[in-house]
């Protein structure tokens, strides 16, 4: 056996598909991690543990407000420095500002904004669409007329309401004519005219929005009542004269009603774009796109087709488009489920009436439920059935949107995800991070994006319970996990935060216990003023008594395991490749940054070092350098590089050198 | 060719014969006052032509003027059905913009902009319609207008040349008399007007 040496030198990669475990061919094979767990990639090529989650509110967990029925997070920015994270749940709204709940809504006594009078159930909120401007935001859902929530003076003043319309544009969704008895005199040939009809009552209350046509010529829109016989109308193509027009030579053309309403639905998706509201299919009207008059959000009623009017159309495909969800990007851009589409623009050229078109691009088709997130490159929306992540990109190229497939690496974390939010970065060692959450199995497939590097880096998040649903306030990750906690489903408002290494957790200064009464009969971590203590059961008073007094902090939560795997090595000799040759690792130098504890196959890497005070009982020394591990013993067709951690401490890792042996022979 | 009363009268006219001119045997005893009757004579004959021409002139004016007007009201009328013509392909260029757009060109905002295009194109249309009429009124105007001119200046020649007899009935009195229905010719009957289109 001959002795090689080689390096990983990052894992920009994430984890791969086990579909590619053979194509060593490929670039992105050495940079690959087959397992990354709990761990997320950076920009500069390593990996770190994935922050801890802070526990900061039990849901209800039982009656008909129960999470089990439904949750949905959304993010509201009132201000550059007040923004919040809202949770609805059944007929309520929870307020999150800074990952504090805001109590006594209203001045009232219950910490939570009742909704029940506009239809926000819980069976609704998988499929909310939500746009935000100002201090207001809008919910839709195609079963309930869109709602308006409107922050008042303070973080806990909150109003909610039905949107009210100016004007609701009209269809015909089951047109008829008839010819009623009598003549038909007109005032005038153009203008707003009286139609006045001869006998019978041809004309009721009903008869405003519908329309008169004439023979030889003639059409008029109602649009005032007056009598049985007698109309006001606007024409739109004049009447040859003002004689009375004979019977059987006009028609009362009827059936056009608002396009949204009760019993016909009410829009499935809105954005806010160029100073117009849009709203995106409808549960009658699917594939068809409104867009209200410039600047006057709430007036939908086309009039004269001026370039500030509003605008409608509807999708016309050899397919069915469901609108699913539609956003305001370079230009606006509507995912169905057929396909995507685009309204094209030149330069600055407005979306006016005579321009308002839907153009298709690519034909994936998008899930409804998981709301389009911006990225800068492009739009990043879940495939209908979820099984794959893509980016609906403009190409400068072709000068038009293509679809590319960002999970082409790793397809297999999507497990019927429901929810996506997205983290832009902040700082350089961060990337965008795009998480997802798994309806299977409840994890978070969470994308490390970097995406003018091409950096596509996705690792698996997960923790003793399951994710729900996931959102992002500025820079603040919330999430809502279940838990089974003494036999009991829970539900809990979470927030991801770099400085916990534990679940659900509770952190603090000096103490000497504290109250983890949501965790009652778990066994959790506890880290004393950085040190890590035995685990502990949470009794039933819930109070977590500490084996000492922390001096300076203390963090109490649920451990999670953090855990990476390399590829199989792929050791390319003068005799050829040696993938599934009998091999073994030997030795590994992790290089490392700030790191307290590892694992490396099975072997725990020492940390603490008594030369520079690092006692029993203290915090466990950040290291920085390059951690070396030998005498592994086994042989295997892999030569896998096993890095874990069982501990709640820090760990990044930045790369991977290892001698390997294995048969040099041809 | 038809000719006209007057025409006829005109050519009827016995010019350059003094001896066969009405009234000679009375005017021709003294030489002066016969001159002096003769040039009134022909001052009214070349008055009555004047009005004769003049009335033509008029009256040819007015036709032309009513042709001008006939034209422009037609020119109108095509106008109009331009307007149709280019209606139609508007809304064509927009059904077919729309399909081309993936958008369905029966409903929304292009049915709205086809309703626009309809009540402009309808309202543009009626106006040249109107426009149309109008024409045709004003050249019916100008023609009757032109006829009366006509009319009046025929009667003012008759009148001015019935003048001018009158002094030459005088003028012929003192030196013998005048014999006034030898100068009927000079009296016509009321013209008749005829009716142009």
């Amino acid at each position: 056996m001959a002795r090689f040496t080689s390096i990983q030198t990052n894992f920009s990669t994430g984890e791969l598909d086990p579909l590619l475990r053979a194509r060593v061919d490929l670039q992105a094979y050495s940079n690959a991690l087959e397992e990354a767990t709990n761990v997320l990639v950076q920009p500069q090529g390593g990996i770190r543990r994935r922050p801890g989650s802070k526990y900061i509110l039990d849901l209800p967990n039982a009656g008909a407000n129960s999470v089990a029925n439904g949750v949905r997070l959304v993010p509201f920015e009132f201000s550059t420095s007040d923004s919040y994270m809202l949770c609805f749940t059944h007929n309520r709204m929870y307020v999150f500002k800074n990952t504090v709940q805001q109590l006594d809504i209203n001045a009232g006594t219950i910490d939570y904004l009742d909704t029940s009078s506009y239809g926000l159930t819980g069976a609704r909120l998988a499929n909310l669409t939500w746009t935000q401007s100002a201090d207001t935001l809008i919910l839709c859902h195609q079963d309930i007329n869109p709602v308006k929530i409107v922050r008042g003076a303070n973080d806990s003043a909150w109003t909610a309401s039905t949107l009210t319309f100016d004007s609701i544009p009209k269809y015909a969704f089951t047109l008829s004519a008839s010819n009623p008895a009598g003549t038909l005199t007109p005032s005038a040939v153009s203008g707003k005219v009286t139609l006045t009809a001869s006998t019978g009552t041809p004309f009721s209350a009903a008869s405003v929005g519908q329309y008169i046509n004439a023979s030889p010529q003639g059409r008029a829109k109602i649009v005032q009542y007056t009598s049985a016989t007698v109309v006001q109308a606007i024409v739109e193509f004049p009447f040859f004269n003002t004689s009375a027009i004979a019977n059987n030579d006009w028609e009362l053309e009827t059936g056009y009603e608002a396009v949204w309403s009760s019993g016909k639905g009410w829009p499935r998706s809105v954005t806010f774009h160029e100073g117009r509201l849009y709203f995106g299919g409808s549960k009658s009207r699917p594939s068809t796109v409104w867009g209200s008059k410039a600047g006057l959000f709430f007036d939908f009623e086309p009039t004269e087709g001026l370039d500030d009017d509003a605008v409608e159309a509807t999708l016309d495909t050899n397919t069915f488009n469901a609108i699913v969800d539609i956003t305001s990007g370079r230009d606006l851009q509507v995912f169905t489920t057929g396909g995507e589409f685009y309204v094209p623009q030149e330069g600055l050229d407005p979306i006016t009436p005579t321009n308002f078109f839907v153009k298709a691009t690519t034909r994936n088709g998008a899930k409804e439920g998981a709301r389009v997130q911006q990225l800068e490159s492009g739009t990043l929306f879940l495939q209908r059935q979820g099984k794959s992540l893509n980016e609906f990109a403009f190409t400068d190229t072709q000068l038009t949107y293509v679809t590319s497939k960002i999970s082409l690496l790793a397809g297999h974390l999507l497990k019927s995800p429901t929810r996506m939010a997205l983290r832009r970065s902040v700082a350089t060692d961060e990337n965008d991070v795009l998480l997802i959450v798994n309806s299977t199995g409840g994890s978070i497939a969470a994308f490390s994006l970097l995406r003018v590097q091409n950096v596509i880096a996705p690792s698996e998040w997960t923790t003793d319970g399951e994710y729900l649903d996931v959102g992002v306030d500025l820079t603040t990750i919330y999430t809502v996990v279940k838990r089974t906690v003494n036999s009991t489903t829970q539900y809990f408002i979470e927030v991801f935060d770099d400085t916990f290494q534990t679940d659900c957790a509770k952190s603090g200064g000096a103490a000497a216990s504290v109250s983890m009464s949501h965790l009652v009969a778990k066994s959790v971590q506890v880290i004393l003023d950085g040190a890590v203590q035995a685990a502990q059961t949470v009794p039933g008073g819930g109070t977590v008594t500490f084996p000492r007094s922390s001096a300076s902090t203390y963090q109490v939560g649920l451990n999670y395991t953090v855990q990476a795997v390399t590829m199989p090595a792929d050791i390319k000799i003068a005799a050829g490749t040696r993938l599934a040759y009998q091999k073994r690792i030997i030795e590994v130098n992790a290089i490392v940054k700030d790191t307290q504890h590892l694992v490396i196959n099975d072997n725990e890497l020492p940390f603490r070092n008594f030369d520079t005070g690092g006692t029993l009982d203290e915090a466990v020394p950040e290291f920085t350098g390059t951690k070396t591990i030998d005498s592994i013993l086994g042989y295997t067709t892999e030569g896998k590089i096993t890095v874990k951690q069982t501990v709640p401490l820090k760990m990044t890792l930045l790369g991977l050198e290892y001698k390997i042996s294995t048969y040099p022979g041809g | 060719m038809k000719m006209s009363r007057f025409d006829v009268l005109v050519n009827d006219l016995p010019l350059g014969d003094p001896h066969n001119a009405p009234g000679s045997s009375k005017i021709h005893n003294d030489p002066f006052t016969a001159a002096a009757v003769a040039a009134t004579t022909l001052s009214a004959y070349s008055s009555y032509q004047q009005g004769q021409i003049q009335a033509k002139q008029l009256e040819l004016r007015g036709r032309l003027e009513q042709t001008q007007f006939d034209r422009r009201a037609i020119q109108y009328q095509q106008k109009a059905n331009e307007t149709l013509r280019n209606l139609k392909r508007t809304q064509s260029a927009l059904a077919a913009r729309a399909f081309a757009g993936g958008i369905d060109p029966f409903s929304g905002s292009p049915d709205v902009v086809r309703a626009a295009n309809e009540t402009a194109a309808g309202r543009e249309f009626q106006i040249y319609m109107a426009d149309s009429d109008a024409s045709f009124r004003a050249g019916d105007i100008a023609m009757q207008s032109g006829i009366a001119a006509a009319k009046t200046a025929r009667q003012a020649g008759a009148f001015e040349a019935g003048t001018k007899l009158l002094l030459a009935g005088a003028t012929a009195g003192k030196g013998g008399g005048f014999d006034r229905t030898s100068y009927n010719w000079l009296f016509p009957a009321p013209v008749e007007t005829r009716t142009v289109i």
